[in-house]
């Protein structure tokens, strides 16, 4: 092995060369880019996210202390604003002779997490049925039968009846138009009296 | 038997008025009602009326218990005097015959109005009803064979999930005469 080519390059050395010549795949160059250790990005992001959370964690807290407190002195008017949808709801089944099935079941607890005992008392007043007034509905179910469309007919069970009906309304109407004028006869000084 | 129920029989044929005379009156008149029901037809409706839950029906079916037969003829027209009167003045004539009682009879001026209920009466039992209503653009003839209740049946009128039919609407203005 020559030593001035291994430490010089200076003269020549047939083994040296052939090994140059089989490493120099992996034969470092200045142009390649600096590789930068893969541990440090880590460290870096972990510690920007952890004061992120801090912060979103203070404002949240600060905001639930002031939304909770807020909250706690407006109780009364929550209270009375579910029983005033509540009452609405009411009067619109009501109002529209809807069944009692589409009066909406309104849940305090989810509408109000931190409310006292005073939105439940809310509740209570949905269902008791003295104070809601159900009567009108229960009316209006009563009328709403019809006895003809209950009974099951044949075609001819069905032109029979109509037909007799048919002659039942004008006889009776015209019976009810006698009646009505016999009976303003019998008065004295009508005006039919006085057309005689 | 028979010869009991016959003359019965025979004088509940004698309430029918012959209804011919008012064919004519069809192809004149805007509207027309003519309703005959009589025989099974009538017991099909009666049944119909028992099956029901109804207060009025029960009503109905009790005032009609009896009834073998009615008749309607009923014409409304588009102008005044467009009918022949000798129409309907030979049905009045018919209800001239021995048997029919006068009921009620109403006159008026106003429209040409006349109005008769006519009753037939075998022994205690009513057989026939007969009610003529006519004035200058309407008339109107109910012949009803058997007994009736008349008054129940003047005050279920309008009930009975029908349609209140009223022939004659002239005829209610001329019953609120102008002072």
């Amino acid at each position: 092995m020559n030593d001035e080519y291994l430490w010089n390059k200076t003269g020549g050395d047939a083994e040296i060369e052939g090994l140059e010549n089989a490493l120099k795949a992996f034969r470092y160059y200045e142009t390649a880019d600096p590789r930068i250790p893969m541990q440090a990005v880590p460290t870096v992001e972990k510690r920007t996210r952890s004061i992120f959370r801090l912060r979103f964690t203070f404002v949240f807290a600060a905001t639930a202390v002031v939304v909770l407190s807020g909250a706690w002195f407006m109780l009364p008017a929550i209270d009375s604003a579910i029983s005033d949808r509540a009452v609405n709801a009411v009067n619109e089944v009501q109002l529209h002779r809807l069944p009692l099935a589409h009066i909406p079941i309104i849940d305090t607890a989810t509408e109000n997490e931190n409310s006292q005992p005073k939105a439940i008392r809310a509740t209570v007043k949905i269902r008791q049925p003295d104070q809601i007034k159900i009567k009108p509905v229960r009316a209006f179910a009563k009328s709403l039968p019809n006895e003809h469309s209950q009974v099951k007919l044949t075609a001819e069970e069905k032109y029979a009846y109509d037909q007799l009906m048919l002659a039942l309304s004008i006889t009776s109407s015209k019976l009810k138009i006698v009646k009505d004028t016999v009976s303003q006869i019998d008065k004295p000084n009508t005006a039919i009296e006085r057309y005689r | 038997m028979l010869f009991v129920l016959a003359p019965a029989m025979a004088n509940a044929q004698d309430a029918r008025l012959h209804l011919d005379r008012l064919n004519g009156l069809e192809t004149k008149a805007r509207d027309v009602v003519e309703v005959n029901i009589e025989g099974k037809m009538l017991d099909l409706a009666k049944r119909v009326l028992a099956k029901m839950n109804d207060q009025d029906a029960r009503k109905v079916g009790q005032a009609i218990s009896g009834l073998q037969a009615i008749y309607v003829r009923a014409y409304n027209f588009e102008n005044e005097n467009q009918y022949n009167t000798t129409d309907i003045d030979e049905i009045r004539s018919q209800l001239q015959t021995p048997g029919w009682e006068k009921l009620a009879n109403v006159r008026s001026k106003r429209n040409n109005q006349k109005v008769d209920v006519f009753t037939m009466f075998t022994g205690d039992t009513m057989s026939g009803v007969a009610v003529v209503v006519s004035d200058a653009k309407s008339v109107a003839v109910v012949n009803v064979i058997g007994p009736i209740d008349i008054d129940l049946l003047a005050e279920l009128s309008g009930k009975l999930n029908i349609p209140k039919i009223d022939i004659i609407n002239d005829n209610d203005k001329s019953k609120t005469p102008k002072e």
